[in-house]
């Protein structure tokens, strides 16, 4: 059953620790994957938010985007999805706002979680939801 | 068929297991899919190398003709092979590879419709290695 409604993979709290884990999310078929940080209140240094795949022989997770890091306040927006594009075909420029961190263009996992990966630990306001995009 | 939307769960094609020879999956049909993620887990190494490709049946005689690059493996790790339409290392707009390390080839073709992937070694050492799959619609 396709899952369409954005869900919260981090519940809005504080976060101290360096890296922070979402439960094992399920891809229910889905392509892509729309993420939105909402950076309540910004600590110090910076986070990123990392796409990680549980491999199903051992159950160990790899990273599938390279670290892309706020530093302030804000929501922002990482998108992962074959066809993910933040320049489409004849715009000059992104058309895109800058709240759009990231775009990358590869399926996504069919187990998968989120990490936070904080730059200290000082502590940071923030949640993170996801929404499933389906070919 | 099954078409758009469809629930493709990740599935193993070949287990967890060590291997001293080149081993090529079964069969796979792809269902509708027009798109695949592929995780290559390898436990230990010894020497030599792994190549992993794949490779499409065309049905008038049934022979395989390879339709990816091979990809080199050398050590320990979880490598990920990406392959459909619209599938980028690096998205349009983007300044530089959004992918992390993990990720080895992007492969823009559509899956044909039957096919099986092969992993070849470099020699007769023993390694340890498993390759599942997750079809995307």
């Amino acid at each position: 059953m396709a899952l369409t409604q954005d869900q919260i993979a981090l519940a809005l709290g504080t976060y101290s620790a360096l890296e922070v884990d979402s439960l094992d999310l399920r891809a229910h078929g889905a392509a892509g994957l729309y993420v939105t940080l909402h950076v309540k209140t910004a600590g110090t240094s910076t986070v990123a938010v990392r796409l990680q795949g549980k491999e199903p022989f051992e159950g160990t997770y790899y990273t599938l985007n390279v670290d892309a890091t706020v530093t302030v306040a804000s929501r922002w927006v990482w998108v992962f999805g074959p066809g993910a594009i933040k320049q489409p075909d004849g715009e000059a420029a992104a058309t895109v706002t800058t709240n759009f961190k990231q775009f990358v263009g590869i399926p996504i996992p069919d187990v998968f979680r989120v990490q936070l990966a904080k730059g200290d630990t000082s502590d940071w306001v923030l949640g993170v939801t996801v929404r499933r995009i389906y070919g | 068929m099954r078409g758009a939307g469809a629930f493709f769960e990740e599935r193993q094609l070949l287990p967890l297991a060590p291997r001293a020879i080149s081993t090529s999956s079964p069969l796979v049909r792809s269902d509708g899919a027009k798109g695949a993620l592929f995780t290559v887990h390898v436990k230990t190494v010894v020497t030599s190398n792994l190549l992993f490709r794949i490779s499409a049946l065309e049905i008038l005689e049934g022979t395989f003709y390879q339709i990816t690059q091979n990809v080199t493996i050398t050590a320990p790790g979880t490598y990920i092979i990406a392959v459909g339409p619209g599938v980028a290392l690096q998205p349009a707009g983007e300044t530089a590879d959004t992918t992390h390390a993990n990720v080895v080839q992007a492969v823009g073709t559509p899956l044909p419709d039957q096919w099986r992937l092969s992993m070849n070694k470099g020699d007769g050492s023993l390694w340890e290695y498993g390759v599942a799959v997750r079809l995307v619609a």
